[in-house]
Order: C-alpha cells, then sequence, then structure tokens
C-alpha cells in the first residue's frame, strides 16, 4: 500500500507527546527548534524505507509478529484505536514543559502536513524515558566518556507506526498493539464478535467462548482475528468437527450444536483461525502445533 | 499522578509584547515629558517681573531616553521573535471553526491605556509613582489575559486581528482553546487551514 503523503513537499513539523493523565492519555504539542524538525523529518523517511522492505500483511490481533514488519491496518478500520484520533485532531494543545516529567509520557510523535491538506503522523512508543532514567547515558565529550546527570530526551532513528489518511502503515506490532491499546478494543467487543460469529455459525453454542474470551485476552484477540479476517464464513459443520479432531480441540455434540469442552475453549478458536495443525511425517506418530504466525502459502 | 500543567509559555516575551503594545503612551508621555510651568506671578508694582520657571520632576533628557528606550527595544524584541519564529518555521496547523474578528479590542487598548493615561499628569512624584503603579497593573491584567497581541504597529502595517476558534469535530483529543490570528486577510471562513507562525502559544502571525 502507497503512502498517501508526499514526503518530500512538506509544509509544517509538529512534534509532541503521549502522556498518562488522571483524566487518561492526553496528547500535546511542543515548540521545536528547524534542528529537530529536521530531524523528526528524516526519521519518517527513514520508516517508510524500513517498512518498504517487507511483504505487507494485514493487521489481525492474534497474530504473533516479527520485530519489524510491513503491517498495514485502515485508519477508519475497528483496530486503529486512539491513534486514528491522534492522526484526526486538530490543533492540539501546546504544553511547551511537557518533558518536564517523562515518566508519565507513554509515546512520541510528529504530525507532518502539507498543503494540499495531507497529513502524515509518525508515532513512537517511549520506551527510552523510563530507561534512561533508570540507567545513566555516558557520552562523549571533549575527548573523554562523561557521566550525564541531567534528564536527556533522545529521539529514535526511526517511528514505529506511520498513519497516513487511508492507512496505518505498521514497523512494529508490538508498539502498536500497546499504544493502540488493542487488548482494550478487542475485550471490549467481544460480545458483537461473538454475535456476528454467530450469525455465521449457528450449529455452534457459543456460551462457553464467550465467557472464557471475556476474561481471556488471548481468546479476545483470536475471535477479533476471526471476525474481522472472514473466516467463519461459508463453514461446514461437518468440516469443523473433523478438523476439531483431527487437531485435539474436543468438542461436544449436543443434538444439533457443538460446542468446545471445557478447557479446549482456546484451541476450538485456533481451530476457526486456522492456527492448529496437524502433521504425520513419521509413520504411527501423529503430531499437533499450534502457530503463534501464519500466513498463506505462496503459490498454493 | 501529577504532571506537568499546560502554561501559557513564553512568559517573558508576552510581557515584552505587552510593553510593545503601550509604547503609543511613551510617545506621548515623551512629548509631554515631566515638566510643568509655573502660574503666573502677581505683578507688584515697581518690581520688575521675572520669566516663569519650569519646574520639572525628571531631567528631560533623562525622562526622553527612558520613554525612547521603551519605545524602541520591546518592539525590535518583538521583530526579533518574528524573525526567529520564521527562522526555525515555528509554525502550527489552524483549522478554523469560527473567525471573529476583533477590531473591537481595540477600543479596550485605548480606553484602557491610552487615553486615561494620557491625561494624566506626571508632574509630582506622588501623581508619578501613582501612574506607574497603574500601567505596571494595567501590563500585567493584559500579559495574564493574553492580551499582548495589541500593537498599533500592526493596525499601522495593515494587520487585522482574529479570534480563531477550532471546530467541534467530536475528536477527543482536538483542542478546544481559541487563538489569535494577526493576519492580512480581510476574512476568513470556516473549515479554512492556515499556517501561520507562532508568536507565544495562543498569538499567531500569518504572513502574504
Amino acid at each position: 500500500m502507497p503512502l498517501n503523503f508526499d514526503l518530500t513537499t512538506i509544509d509544517v513539523i509538529e512534534f509532541g507527546v503521549g502522556r498518562e493523565t488522571d483524566n487518561g492519555a492526553e496528547f500535546v504539542l511542543i515548540p521545536t527548534d528547524e534542528d529537530i524538525k529536521t530531524a523528526l523529518r528524516d526519521m519518517a523517511m527513514q520508516t517508510w524505507i524500513a517498512i518498504s522492505e517487507h511483504e505487507e500483511v494485514n493487521f489481525a490481533p492474534a497474530e504473533k509478529y516479527d520485530s519489524e514488519e510491513n503491517v498495514v491496518t485502515a485508519t477508519n478500520g475497528e483496530y486503529a484505536g486512539i491513534l486514528a484520533d491522534l492522526h484526526r485532531a486538530e490543533m492540539l494543545p501546546i504544553v511547551a514543559n511537557a518533558l518536564n516529567e517523562p515518566e508519565h509520557i507513554f509515546c512520541y510523535f510528529a504530525r507532518l502536513s502539507n498543503r494540499d491538506q495531507r497529513r502524515l503522523t509518525c508515532v513512537r512508543r517511549a520506551t527510552q524515558f523510563k530507561g534512561i532514567l533508570k540507567s545513566r547515558l555516558i557520552q562523549v565529550i571533549t575527548d573523554a566518556l562523561k557521566i550525564v546527570e541531567e534528564r536527556t530526551f533522545k529521539l529514535d532513528n526511526d517511528y514505529d507506526v506511520l498513519i497516513d489518511d487511508d492507512n496505518i502503515h505498521i514497523l512494529r506490532a508490538a508498539g502498536y498493539v500497546v499504544l493502540s491499546e488493542i487488548e482494550e478494543i478487542v475485550m471490549g467487543a467481544v460480545p458483537q464478535n461473538v454475535e456476528r460469529l454467530q450469525g455465521h455459525l449457528p450449529f455452534v453454542d457459543f456460551t462457553p467462548i464467550l465467557a472464557y474470551a471475556s476474561t481471556h485476552s488471548r481468546a479476545a484477540k483470536v475471535l477479533a482475528s476471526i471476525c474481522s479476517e472472514g473466516e467463519a464464513n461459508d463453514v461446514s459443520r461437518e468440516r469443523l468437527i473433523a478438523t476439531c479432531n483431527e487437531c485435539g480441540a474436543e468438542v461436544e455434540i449436543d443434538r444439533d450444536r457443538i460446542r468446545p469442552r471445557a478447557g479446549h475453549e482456546l484451541n476450538f478458536l485456533y481451530v476457526l483461525d486456522r492456527r492448529l495443525f496437524r502433521v504425520q511425517l513419521v509413520e504411527g506418530r501423529i503430531e499437533r502445533y499450534q502457530a503463534g504466525s501464519r500466513r498463506p502459502v505462496q503459490g498454493a | 499522578m501529577s504532571v506537568a500543567r499546560k502554561r501559557e509559555g513564553l512568559g517573558f516575551l508576552r510581557f515584552i509584547m505587552v510593553l510593545a503594545s503601550i509604547s503609543p503612551l511613551f510617545v506621548l508621555w515623551a512629548i509631554r515629558g515631566t515638566c510643568q510651568l509655573p502660574s503666573a506671578p502677581c505683578q507688584l508694582s515697581g518690581v520688575p517681573s521675572q520669566a516663569p520657571k519650569e519646574t520639572c520632576l525628571l531631567p528631560n533628557n533623562a525622562f526622553l531616553i527612558g520613554c525612547v528606550i521603551f519605545i524602541v527595544v520591546p518592539n525590535l524584541l518583538l521583530l526579533w521573535r518574528l524573525r526567529t519564529a520564521q527562522k526555525h518555521r515555528d509554525t502550527r496547523e489552524v483549522l478554523v471553526g469560527k473567525a471573529e474578528d476583533h477590531r473591537d479590542h481595540l477600543l479596550v487598548y485605548l480606553f484602557a491605556m491610552l487615553l486615561p493615561f494620557y491625561a494624566t499628569n506626571l508632574t509630582s512624584w506622588r501623581e508619578f509613582s501613582a501612574t506607574l503603579l497603574a500601567v505596571c497593573f494595567i501590563v500585567f491584567l493584559f500579559w495574564n489575559c493574553n492580551l499582548h497581541y495589541m500593537n498599533v504597529l500592526f493596525a499601522f502595517f495593515g494587520y487585522r486581528i482574529f479570534t480563531i476558534c477550532p471546530p467541534d469535530d467530536g475528536n477527543p483529543l482536538s483542542g478546544r482553546e481559541s487563538v489569535v490570528l494577526i493576519t492580512r486577510r480581510a476574512t476568513i471562513f470556516p473549515g479554512e487551514r492556515i499556517l501561520p507562525y507562532r508568536l507565544s502559544n495562543s498569538v499567531y502571525w500569518e504572513v502574504d
């Protein structure tokens, strides 16, 4: 997916931080000089170069991603969360002293705009701040190393996420999941997702899954992935029962409805999300595995 | 949990801008001075009358230099701030929800600042110190109320003052505070995006 922003025609570069307050997350701007603006723009370019080096995949909450990938989700989509609000927010407040208490800062961001009214929001999780406070930085001053006692704000080489008007381009999915509060989103969406699945799979009793997913975030993520990827469409009752049996997800069949046996709710969801599989390469030995990450086989 | 509260910031610069805004008052004071002509003496028969002598609270030259400093220095610093904002591309994207032309603020300025102090007599220490104290109060109020954008020079160079309110877009993160825009535009329409330079956190300046 191309970036819907021209990085060579930037008119405004704003810098800001996200911080935790008593009223929840707050995003504020901090004035910067020309050098920092240039660095922020270079970071955006570097991020896009890094993203472009990977094959693009759609974001799924249940997927386990590598440290750096090219993951995409829609800016208007269900997993955009607070980052979409940040991208669309107008006239964020300016708090020049926001860096005074770095322990409350959870991310920093840059907003790049140009005159054709396009905007690119670049976000980086601020793990550095807390690390800096706990450890001591060393810096080369003259020809000797010196301990730097004062608090130092360090920009990284790239961002975790680039957000344009159409898509969120994710370089580090782990950072995105935290920033976008994916866990809260999918946990909150469990009842709706169960209802959606029930519509596609009327022969499944989702009562135990609803109870299980409401208290287990992993199950909630898998449930959300099944819904968003449309993996429950056209599933055959017989094939589902057969696959559950093959992969070791135990189910009970009560008249015309099937339900996962207690303790097998997550495995049942894994089957629907195509994350449980069985191989037999050795005669007489059946192996069953669970896939944290899976991609369609190219050319198959 | 305590976090750094939102501060207006650039306090000294705003103070300087308030001083720049009252520079016409120093012009008037520089012209009037602190001298007073004595009342005409009684003419006694046979006694030659002497020319009346001015009594000055402060030496004329010193007072004049003081006034010139208060006229020139704040306006030079304001000019320096404008140039610095341009040099650092210290801009902010302003989306117009509602724009109000606030020329009436000049009337506030006129009545609060120029007219009362113009009429003040600076010929006694008591009046002089009372006037200075009153000016300090006014400067503090202008500084505290963010009225530092009032400047005759802006009007002289054809700039207008608009208050821009952000649109109510339903986004919980969007800013709610209005800003002041100094611009040569005659009208500003809702939905327009403007890229002005930041003079302070509440006052912005649009270059043509």
